[in-house]
């Protein structure tokens, strides 16, 4: 029979995968179909550059394939964050990142309906203005998932220290956001 | 702080009926904290619908996976999970399945029509053997009854014409067995190619052995300057008929009158049998196949006994298994059996050493290979093969060929394998045997 790999746990695919026995290739494959999006959006939004993003994510999965140790990286997420992490760090080493905060202009652009494509654009800007330590924590817990725990493993800080950057981080987009937002709730 | 806490935790479901219950007054009691709790459901709701954006493209995917060689090896990795062996008692029933009955059905009757096309145009010959003497040399006189001549087969001819004959001019020859048993019927038809050089060979041997070498070579001149009609039949039925074992001898058809003389072998064969290696036990894909379906036709050219090199056609399925991208970034397994038409080149190889004898039967084991691709551009398709024909009359030969296929296509940028095994069998003519 062929074996169902989405009702597997990450510690059994990471287990698979490192064996890399004739199932390692389809464990792997759900693995990347459980993170990839949220990676790929971590590497997106940290880096601000799509095609380097687009390298580092696959750069990110590479290495994953190639290093998972089960006994080590018993937490799939986490593993991948931190490679994704380390890749985008190397690669900003070598690049100033600039923010244009001009582009916060077209904020005031009049925007009727949230579900328009452009609010979109509005999110996606305002966290690339958050200062990096409060736009990765945001990332990891809305856009990967992950609980504070793991966030404050993978950023080497304290859980409540995580919570509360993502709550800033949280407040501070509502605020780029805000006529946007009373728009929606009123 | 503690209420935007509150309100996340709410969104995390990460309170307890408890702080639910007290969250919920507090919310009935706090207009703020209303407004601030919308806010973030907003909030909340523009992070996920942000994070469907950032869903990998299938190019992207496509590429990892490509770097990662992963993906062609997606195939092999599933036929290895083909682990359970059906029971004798199923294979029974599949063999009597309507693929496999129809497949037996359709070469059958294949068989049929050919055999039934060889006797309308074919001259049926039989002929005598008394142990290891043949009674099939006839010399004819000029102007006299035919006078048959025993010849020892063993004994090349010696003694085969009598002094009275030597002193007679021979006009005709209308039969003559050479020392291997080739007949060549001169009076029915012409000579050509193989069985000519036979023939002069044959008179050449007569020119040594005895004085009438000049007779007999002008005889063959005439007789090859002839009118003659090709079409007409020339039976001959001998009551003393029995079993010769050796070659060409065939109690059931004796075809060398009809000669084309081509070095070519045309073949028909059809799948009885497949095994779809690449294919999932937990997947059964079930079409109404045609009984064409999985059918081979091939043209040779006969280099010698030993070589062929020819083309082939098939018609046949391959089940396959790939991986695709959605736009919405899923990844879906696609399984389908799809029909082929594929065009190949053949190599054969009929070793010498191989070739036997079972009574009048002629036996000619081979191995082949071919390499060719589908003509709608669904793949390349690589083969190799073992078999063995069986030559039922001069010409004709039944045969069964168990063949390995791997069929490589592509999905994308993709590189998948799609392989299977299985038996034909079906008919074949060599022209110039």
């Amino acid at each position: 029979m062929q074996k169902d790999f989405s009702k597997y746990s990450d510690a059994d695919l990471a287990l698979i995968i490192s064996e890399k026995g004739i199932h390692a290739e389809k464990a792997f494959m759900e693995v990347y179909k459980r993170y990839s999006t949220g990676i790929n959006a971590y590497c997106t939004k940290i880096l601000n550059d799509r095609i380097t993003a687009e390298d580092i994510f696959q750069e990110t999965f590479i290495k994953f394939y190639e290093s998972v140790n089960p006994k080590v990286n018993t937490n799939i997420a986490g593993f991948l964050v931190t490679i994704a992490r380390n890749l985008c760090l190397n690669h900003k080493r070598n690049r100033k990142q600039k923010v244009d905060i001009t582009e916060m202009e077209f904020l005031s652009y009049d925007v009727q309906n949230y579900e328009n494509v452009q609010m979109l654009e509005f999110v996606n800007t305002a966290v690339d203005l958050l200062d990096d330590e409060y736009k990765e924590a945001l990332i990891l817990r809305e856009y990967n998932n992950m609980e504070y725990d793991e966030i404050a493993q993978v950023l080497n800080i304290t859980a409540i220290n995580a919570k509360t950057r993502v709550c800033r981080a949280k407040k501070k987009v509502k605020e780029l956001l805000k006529p946007y937002l009373k728009e929606i709730t009123n | 702080m503690e209420n935007e806490f509150l309100i996340f935790d709410y969104i995390d479901g990460k309170l307890s009926p408890q702080q639910e219950e007290a969250f919920f007054n507090l919310l009935s009691q706090n207009e703020e904290l209303r407004t601030e709790f919308k806010q973030q459901l907003a909030l909340k709701t523009a992070f996920t619908k942000d994070l469907h954006t950032f869903v990998p493209s299938p190019e992207t995917t496509m590429s990892l996976f490509s770097k990662m060689g992963i993906g062609a090896g997606v195939g092999a990795a599933t036929s290895t999970l083909v682990n359970t062996s059906p029971s004798l008692f199923s294979k029974i029933v599949t063999f009597i399945g309507s693929t496999a009955f129809k497949s037996v059905a359709v070469t059958l009757l294949t068989a049929g029509i050919t055999f039934f096309g060889l006797l309308k145009y074919e001259v049926i010959e039989w002929y005598d053997e008394e142990g290891n003497t043949t009674k099939n040399l006839t010399v004819n006189k000029v102007n006299e009854t035919p006078k048959p001549q025993e010849i020892n087969a063993n004994n090349n001819l010696n003694g085969g014409v009598s002094s009275d004959d030597q002193e007679q001019q021979i006009k005709i020859v209308e039969k003559i067995v050479d020392r291997n048993k080739f007949i060549f019927t001169f009076d029915t038809l012409k000579l050509s190619g193989n069985e000519k050089i036979k023939a002069i060979e044959f008179f050449n041997s007569l020119k040594n052995e005895n004085t009438q070498s000049d007779i007999v070579e002008n005889n063959l001149i005439e007789i090859d300057n002839a009118s003659i009609n090709p079409l007409k039949p020339n039976f001959s039925f001998n009551p003393n008929f029995s079993i010769n074992n050796e070659r060409y001898n065939s109690p059931i058809l004796n075809l060398s009158n009809f000669n084309i003389d081509l070095p070519i072998s045309v073949e028909y064969t059809n799948a009885l049998q497949k095994s779809m290696l690449s294919n999932n036990n937990d997947i059964n894909i079930n079409r109404d196949y045609s009984g064409l379906l999985n059918s081979r036709i091939s043209l040779f050219y006969n280099h010698n006994s030993q070589f062929q090199f020819g083309v082939e056609y098939r018609s046949e399925d391959f089940f396959q298994e790939f991986n695709i991208i959605d736009g919405s970034g899923r990844l879906l397994t696609y399984y389908q059996q799809p029909e082929f038409n594929l065009v190949s080149g053949v190599f054969r190889y009929l070793p010498n050493f191989s070739k036997f004898n079972i009574s009048f039967l002629e036996f000619e084991p081979f191995v082949l290979a071919s390499y060719g691709a589908d003509l709608s551009g669904g793949g390349i398709v690589a083969r190799a093969g073992a078999g063995l024909n069986c030559y039922v009359s001069d010409n004709v030969y039944v045969q069964a060929l168990y063949d390995y296929s791997n069929l490589n296509f592509k999905q994308g940028d993709m590189n998948y394998n799609s392989r299977k095994t299985g038996l034909n069998l079906g008919i074949g003519w060599n022209f110039n045997k």
